[in-house]
């Protein structure tokens, strides 16, 4: 019964600290937003100011959590040599736990816009935040959302922002990882920018797909993001390097050391002596 | 170049690049849900438009894009653009 009682509470917390995010997403959204549209003409300089502020409501919402002993988060330091975040643009490719890695990774690394589900964009009380922090549109059922996508992310490279996609499309299966899609590896590789995996890990799970908020673990959920090896710029194949991150983050998941990706793995099957099974560069 | 021959072209380039039938390919097929092409495949058309015209496409352009018909009217739009 206490233990019942206990839980309850706990939900409630979480879903009180879910309600200040929103809340206080819709009042960003039709407060601020309008004045940084006057005040900055430049989308870029915009999206440097909205995010500025942003992060700081990201701070408070994760104080908020931690206060209460619901979620930690940090930035574990880097396991391989290049695992830095790479200098200028680039592309950030993570698993996907929990429900709160978004602004875990947002908060912790600046100037970094995300791919967001075209409803939630164009949502009337959000969106506008979401298209004043410089996030892009995932794309609806056009046939050609891809191409868009690829277009737009370019655009927020090219104004030096890294852009984050996780692979998987969707939260992970607890424990686990959707197979995944190539999207991001061809932004980088067609941007020519470095690909940056993180590794996220959550423990106890919690904020997990299909389970609602109010179960909450009754320990607190340390969510820690582990930065891996860079793949440089220019030097891969997209299909290769979806197969080599997707595989070096499993090994991860499994408890193994991240490895780097290897770099014949990596190199552009186009050149002489690949590794690479034909039509690894076809696209 | 006339429709017809960018159709042709187009048609070409499609059965090659994504492993279509040729002859299932017609103006009205929706490239999506009749030829099965998905986002990936949609960004190399992307790419193979403009190496075919030379111009770089608006994304405003793309979101319009449904069936072949569509990609052969870009193509003749940017085309005619380009010429002027």
């Amino acid at each position: 019964m206490q233990r019942a009682f206990a839980q309850a509470c706990r939900g409630l917390l979480v879903a009180s600290a879910f309600f200040f995010f929103w809340a206080g997403a819709v009042f960003l959204s039709w407060t601020v937003c309008p004045v940084l549209g006057i005040v900055y003409r430049e989308e870029a300089a915009r999206w440097r100011a909205c995010q500025r502020i942003v992060n700081r409501a990201f701070w408070l919402f994760h104080a908020y959590m931690r206060v209460l002993a619901l979620v930690e988060i940090r930035v574990a330091p880097g396991a391989g040599e290049n695992s830095a975040r790479p200098a200028g643009p680039c592309v950030v490719v993570a698993n996907h736990p929990t429900l709160v890695d978004v602004t875990a990774i947002l908060a912790s690394f600046e100037n970094v816009v995300c791919v967001v589900k075209s409803s939630l964009m164009n949502n009337f009380f959000v969106g506008r935040l979401l298209r004043c922090s410089g996030h892009v549109d995932g794309g609806g059922n056009e046939a050609m959302a891809g191409a868009i996508l690829v277009q737009e992310a370019q655009r927020r490279l090219d104004a030096g922002f890294a852009v984050l996609i996780f692979p998987e499309g969707t939260r992970s299966p607890p424990g686990g990882m959707h197979p995944f899609r190539r999207g991001a590896f061809e932004v980088a590789r067609r941007a020519a920018v470095p690909l940056w995996p993180l590794f996220l890990t959550c423990n106890p799970s919690a904020l997990s797909k299909g389970v609602p908020v109010w179960k909450h673990p009754a320990k607190m959920a340390r969510i820690r993001i582990h930065p891996t090896d860079a793949v440089p710029a220019g030097s891969f194949d997209a299909r290769a390097c979806c197969v080599e991150v997707e595989r070096l983050l499993r090994e991860c998941l499994k408890g193994a050391p991240p490895a780097p990706a290897s770099a014949p793995a990596l190199a552009d099957s186009k050149a002489a002596g690949s590794v690479l099974a034909p039509g690894a560069a076809e696209s | 170049v006339n429709r017809g021959e960018i159709f042709a072209e187009v048609k070409r380039r499609i059965a090659e690049m994504f492993d279509v039938d040729a002859d299932s390919i017609q103006e009205e097929s929706r490239l999506r849900e009749d030829l099965d092409l998905d986002s990936i495949d949609a960004i190399d058309l992307a790419v193979k438009i403009q190496e075919l015209t030379g111009v770089r496409v608006q994304e405003s352009e793309l979101r319009d894009v449904r069936t072949v018909s569509d990609v052969v009217d870009l193509i003749a739009r940017v085309m005619a653009r380009s010429a002027r």
